[in-house]
């Protein structure tokens, strides 16, 4: 059942964002970078005090903020963890993001957390399962999820769904929205032989609410074949840019996140990374300006598959 | 059991035991090659991450025994105590224990009491704020309620003693050129530390024992008389002035009470 109309939902500014480094609050604080948001894991400021929260409690004072989760292991076949699940609540209510996101993977199980992001088989069960958990999600939080497509490196004998109408058969169910992760398309789409132009060319654009781009490691599989690693640790590749553009396209301006989450360079780098985004949302912004004006408010209240494709 | 829950089981025993093989399920490659390299991706990614966790904890400790030792024994680790939270700043509380039994390191005695100092500092770093006391609060007794003053402590606080020069081992690892700080150090002399974040910064400050004793006592929760008493009684030349002033200089107190005795 489609339960937006109870569901928080505000959205990112349509600008380049960056994820938020301890090693770059000062720089920060110090100098009131002109960025559109920034982006942090909650799992990161589940401490009591510190830092981490002074910082983070200044920089939202002045951007706009999208905390986006990994530890809520959505995929999994067991329901997300009560205990942290109210943690994240307690976060969103103290932080107030602007955007709240997951992933379509699974991190935790009897066992424990595995600290990675876990591939599931996109099936007619599973369907049923992420559903059943993003609805709890948004109850509890009362606000809208964007769920990110993943990066993938092995496949499952039975799938009754590609990711793409997975995806929309999610959307259908629970009304949330979804985190284009372009660098994860690309990724998956190597390594699993696909057309990555294609994949972005079906894509559910009406129901995206942010786009992700980072930076791959390449490795060679079993058999010698490319196989792309999604490392987050250095710059975003030109063929990657170039899936960007085509979905911003497609899509229009939107939030887009610069994710660089090992071996962080220092802010100049970041920013300048940021800055590549930020002229391709502008060059779409000046040519969709008059006929796509960004959605207002009100519409937002509308289910989201009833939105017209740009 | 469900379909999915029986493959992610199967799935997830595999990627904590490395002996496993790939689960059946997984899509096999052209030929029916199984995809062992794919699979280890996973592997890689969850061990290597939980090893950069320990290691963004325990930096004293990879740097003392070397940053390849250091990620076999984080992987030994991280295989036997999978994180039980997603919260990675709460990980590795059981590391300074594991490195007591773990048979490769037992010549270095000090290093699971070195890792307990890193494992405060980390808690502390993400511990509650709380606002301190100056010692003016205790112009708000009488001389003779002094005896029966309790002290509430920050909650960032914590203590630590060991028989290994521990603090000064740690202390030397912030330097450029450790070695060269310890040289000649005595290794049969004890050492104890206050660890506190009174704002953002953790401080590790090395007290003497007498400051340990007399600390530790008023943290238990006892009066400020007892705690004197046990400071000197290890302590003969126990300075009470200047202790009282070191701790409340630190921001380690938030509150003196005074409990009567009825």
């Amino acid at each position: 059942m489609n339960k937006t109309s109870t569901i928080k939902q505000t959205r990112l500014p349509a600008k380049a964002g960056v994820g938020l480094k301890g090693e770059h609050y000062q720089d920060i604080c110090e100098t009131s970078p002109d960025i559109g948001w920034f982006e942090v894991h909650p799992e990161n400021y589940m401490g009591a005090g510190g830092a981490p929260h002074h910082y983070l409690t200044k920089i939202r004072e002045n951007y706009p903020l999208s905390l986006h989760g990994v530890g809520l292991s959505i995929g999994g076949s067991l329901p997300p963890s009560e205990e942290h699940l109210s943690r994240v609540k307690e976060l969103v209510d103290r932080y107030q993001p602007e955007s709240f996101s997951e992933h379509l993977a699974w991190s935790s199980h009897e066992a424990g957390f595995f600290n990675d992001l876990l591939p599931l088989p996109l099936t007619e069960e599973t369907c049923q399962t992420v559903s059943e958990h993003i609805d709890l999600i948004q109850e509890t939080l009362g606000q809208k999820l964007l769920l990110e497509n993943p990066s993938t490196y092995v496949g499952f004998e039975r799938e009754d769904f590609t990711e793409i109408e997975f995806l929309k058969e999610i959307v259908k169910r629970t009304g949330c929205g979804l985190l284009l992760d372009v660098n994860n398309v690309y990724v998956s789409c190597t390594n699993h032989e696909r057309s990555p132009e294609d994949y972005i060319k079906n894509f559910p654009m009406e129901a995206v609410g942010e786009i992700h781009l980072g930076g791959h490691a390449p490795d060679e599989d079993d058999l010698g074949n490319p196989l792309l690693i999604d490392a987050h640790d250095r710059k975003v590749v030109e063929d990657v840019w170039a899936l960007y553009d085509q979905a911003i396209s497609q899509k229009g301006p939107v939030a887009t996140l610069i994710e660089w989450d090992n071996d962080v360079p220092t802010w100049d780098v970041l920013f300048s990374e940021a800055q590549l985004a930020e002229e391709v949302l502008q060059k779409y912004e000046s040519q969709t300006s008059s006929t796509n004006a960004p959605d207002k408010e009100s519409d937002l209240k509308e289910p989201i598959l009833k939105e017209q494709v740009a | 059991m469900s379909e999915w829950s029986k493959l992610q089981s199967s799935v997830s025993n595999a990627l904590a035991n490395l002996e496993v093989e790939v689960p059946t399920g997984i899509k096999l490659l052209k030929d029916g090659v199984v995809p062992k390299k794919r699979f280890s991706v996973y592997r890689n990614n969850v061990t290597l991450s939980l090893i950069s966790v320990l290691a963004s904890t325990y930096p004293v400790v990879e740097e003392i025994v070397g940053e390849d030792f250091f990620a076999t024994m984080a992987r030994e680790f991280a295989l036997t105590h999978l994180p039980q939270s997603p919260v990675m700043i709460n990980y590795g509380k059981e590391f300074p224990d594991f490195l007591k039994t773990f048979a490769p390191v037992q010549e270095l005695p000090y290093l699971s009491e070195v890792a307990q100092i890193e494992w405060h500092r980390n808690t502390a770093y993400h511990g509650a704020n709380a606002t301190p006391v100056t010692i003016a609060a205790l112009g708000e007794f009488s001389e003779e309620d002094v005896p029966n003053l309790e002290f509430e402590f920050h909650p960032t606080v914590s203590l630590i003693k060991s028989k290994y020069p521990i603090v000064t081992i740690w202390q030397a690892h912030q330097q450029e050129n450790p070695s060269e700080f310890l040289k000649g150090l005595n290794m049969d002399e004890g050492e104890a530390a206050l660890i506190i974040r009174p704002e953002l910064d953790v401080l590790i400050n090395q007290v003497s024992m007498g400051t340990f004793e007399f600390l530790q006592s008023l943290y238990k929760g006892h009066p400020f008389s007892l705690s004197v008493e046990q400071a000197i009684a290890i302590e003969p030349s126990f300075d009470i002035p200047a202790n009282l002033a070191g701790l409340f200089n630190l921001g380690a107190v938030t509150g003196v009470n005074l409990v009567r005795s009825s």
